[in-house]
């Protein structure tokens, strides 16, 4: 079981990504992702990329060097450190492809998962599509939680 | 990094030179493994994504496997 609080929401052609994960009321899951709705989706405090652009950049599959260091999803997630990892991590492991970015399906409702620095014999994939009390938990506050804990 | 307080443990943030070395955490007193652990899953499952992939670089620039192996589920 993997925990992120780094969420990334899947709706119509857009993929958005960010942090600090706040549950709503009345959460519901569909193919193990929390199901939101649109207004939830656009209010959500994040980057947003379309699919196609991610699609273009590579994903669902492992990526080289140069591919990785310019990976607008590992960009956003690395930030400052990116610079130094890519090289290490394909020179430590030995590696030709790695790193791959893996997405969710989008479904036919808005839909949230967490982002997990996941992958395989050593080096280091960012998996998007992990399944929500399967595989992988997000982690943060769910609204009025403190308000509930307080009045006990 | 969230400071996670226990009964019979101190927790002390320290930096060995030369940066950018891992930051370490040093438990004073009698050793609490399952303290300890408690605080280590506290603070994986809040960090950042940037901050996974500084402590891999750190140990990997270092020499050693990392302790975070993503292909250790």
């Amino acid at each position: 079981m993997e925990d992120s609080n780094t969420w990334i929401a899947y709706w119509a052609g857009k993929v958005k990504i960010g942090e600090g994960f706040l549950m709503s009321k009345n959460p519901q899951l569909q193919n193990r992702g929390l199901v939101l709705t649109e207004a939830q989706f656009d209010n959500l405090t994040g980057v947003t990329f379309t699919r196609l652009d991610l699609e273009k950049a590579g994903v669902d599959k492992p990526l080289t060097q140069t591919q990785a260091s310019i990976h607008p999803v590992w960009k956003t997630v690395g930030g400052s450190v990116l610079e130094r990892y890519v090289p290490v991590e394909f020179q430590r492991y030995d590696l030709i492809g790695a790193m791959g970015v893996y997405l969710a399906p989008e479904l036919a409702v808005p839909t949230q998962r967490p982002l997990v620095l996941a992958g395989g014999n050593g080096w280091s994939d960012l998996i998007a599509g992990r399944n929500l009390n399967f595989s992988a938990r997000l982690v943060g506050v769910r609204k009025g939680a403190l308000e509930e804990r307080v009045a006990k | 990094m969230k400071i996670v307080k226990m009964e019979n443990v101190t927790v002390t943030d320290v930096h060995f030179a030369p940066p950018p070395a891992p930051k370490y955490r040093v438990f004073e007193g009698r050793r609490r493994p399952d303290a300890e652990q408690e605080i280590v899953d506290a603070d994986m499952r809040l960090a950042s994504i940037q901050d996974l992939m500084q402590f891999r670089l750190d140990a990997l620039e270092s020499g050693f496997e990392p302790a975070i192996n993503p292909g250790l589920e």
